[in-house]
């Protein structure tokens, strides 16, 4: 069994803080995703004739 | 001497456990650690910051949009073309010409496909740089030829924008006598039209915005160019094609392209239009392959035929269907207030591959060209036939031109330009 661990205002921010930084991190990498997707499954050959 | 440690973390291991098991076993206590960590962050912040680092993105390749793109740029080279995976924007096509030019240049754009990026010439040779110097300072000329490009893909995009920046303008772009190009560009460089499509960007005026119209409806139920439409339109709200190519050109890229092995994450404004000091090794070796001699004689021939037909004396004639189709697609490639401003140059082939041409097929050639040359001018268009004078010794293969074949089409090109686009008009 865990021990109780008292509400800490300085721990809780700390966290928030995380989460955020956590959120934007992946939400850059939504934002990359859809850029991702945007390109061909296969490059475009060109070919001199 | 003091036995070593062998279970430094302290983990639960059974006897006699080997390294790996040890890797193994701390890697899953860390990430129960992570997991466990992450399961208490508060989840509001969490999705607060999602939502931030989207928007952020987002609004920075708004920005990023309008910035100059490429440095040092005299032509497409193949690092910065979709063969690489290398996709400008229209934007970013755009953004180039508006830093670049100043307003009250006369602005040539010079599209169409690898005939006019200059394959075959090396940077220092290339037929625009050559335009250039024939015109003068009161023009400029930028190329945006692409390989494989029609008179409407990649820069017949940028043109239909540009249209309405710069006063005066004109869009010099390679084309055939018989075939036009798709409103949207075609297969590979379509992205851009509908790019700028989404973006509102393009004219959308009557009837041409119709037509526009109608064909994004009719794409956007076919299961081969859904994708790209939803995929626009997406970014026309995210911007993260402009956000991740600028980023992809000035810091790092992160598309694996197999013509870029040895350096996958180079930033692509590094890589550099390389001279070739083989070129004219290339062309002797093209005219010793007999191989690729029979394919283009062959392809010669039929080509002389194209729109035409014999009649029952044997007489060719053009075919009237062939002729009314082309005129059609081709009245629907721009809107018609900017086909006064649209230079389409009927590029020649090179004559090494003619050899076995008859009098017939050379006959045959030149009913073509005039053909295709009247219906694009009954259109509004400007044209251009590529004069008779160019030698085998102008063309590297079959179609691309030498440095000396370069500077004979800039002349020519030259002389039009100034004959219709004066600055004092």
């Amino acid at each position: 069994m865990k021990p109780h661990r008292q509400f800490s205002p300085r721990r809780f921010s700390a966290k928030a803080w995380a989460a955020l930084a956590l959120g934007i991190l992946i939400g850059v990498f939504f934002h990359y995703i859809f850029y991702r997707l945007s390109l061909p499954s296969k490059p475009f050959i060109y070919v001199a004739f | 001497m003091p036995t070593p440690d062998l279970n430094p973390a302290g983990l639960d291991l059974p006897p006699g456990a080997g390294r790996a098991t040890r890797a193994w076993r701390w890697l899953g206590e860390r990430t129960e650690t992570f997991r466990s960590g992450l399961a208490t962050l508060p989840a509001w912040p969490l999705l607060a910051g999602i939502v931030i680092g989207f928007i952020a993105c987002s609004v920075a390749g708004r920005v990023v949009s309008r910035e100059k793109m490429f440095r040092n740029f005299s032509r497409f080279i193949e690092p910065i073309q979709p063969q690489t995976l290398f996709y400008p924007t229209a934007s970013e096509l755009v953004s180039y010409v508006d830093h670049k030019i100043p307003r009250d240049k006369i602005l040539v754009l010079v599209g169409g496909a690898s005939y006019f990026r200059g394959t075959g010439q090396n940077n220092g040779e290339l037929w625009t740089r050559e335009l250039q110097r024939l015109l003068g300072s009161d023009y400029a000329v930028v190329n945006f030829a692409i390989d494989q490009a029609g008179v409407t893909s990649f820069a017949g995009v940028a043109f239909q924008i540009l249209a309405r920046h710069y006063p005066k303008m004109i869009y010099v772009s390679s084309g055939s006598p018989v075939a036009s190009d798709a409103i949207d560009g075609g297969d590979v460089y379509r992205y851009v039209f509908w790019d700028a499509y989404y973006k509102g960007l393009l004219p959308s005026s009557s009837p041409w915005g119709d037509q526009a119209r109608r064909l994004a409806q009719q794409q956007r139920r076919a299961a081969d160019t859904q994708e790209l439409h939803l995929g626009k339109w997406a970014d026309s709200l995210t911007y993260s094609c402009d956000l991740w190519t600028f980023i992809g050109y000035y810091g790092f890229f992160t598309v694996w392209s197999n013509r870029t092995v040895y350096s996958p994450f180079r930033a692509w404004r590094y890589y550099q239009d390389a001279d070739d000091p083989n070129m004219v090794q290339r062309q002797q070796d093209t005219r010793h392959n007999l191989e690729y001699g029979r394919i283009m004689e062959e392809r010669g021939r039929g080509f002389c035929s194209s729109g035409l037909n014999q009649d029952p004396t044997g007489k060719w004639v053009p075919d009237q269907a062939t002729w009314d189709r082309f005129a059609k697609y081709s009245g629907d490639m721009f809107p018609d207030a900017l086909k006064p401003k649209c230079l389409i140059v009927l590029v020649r082939g090179n004559p090494y591959f003619m050899q076995t041409f008859t009098a017939q097929d050379r006959q045959n050639l030149e009913t073509v060209y005039r053909l295709g040359q009247d219906a694009l001018e009954h259109l509004g268009f400007q044209v251009l036939t590529m004069g008779h004078d160019y030698t085998a010794d102008d063309f590297v293969d079959a179609g691309h031109f030498m440095p000396s074949g370069g500077r004979k089409l800039a002349k020519e090109v030259a002389v039009h330009i100034q004959g219709v686009f004066s600055p004092s008009r």
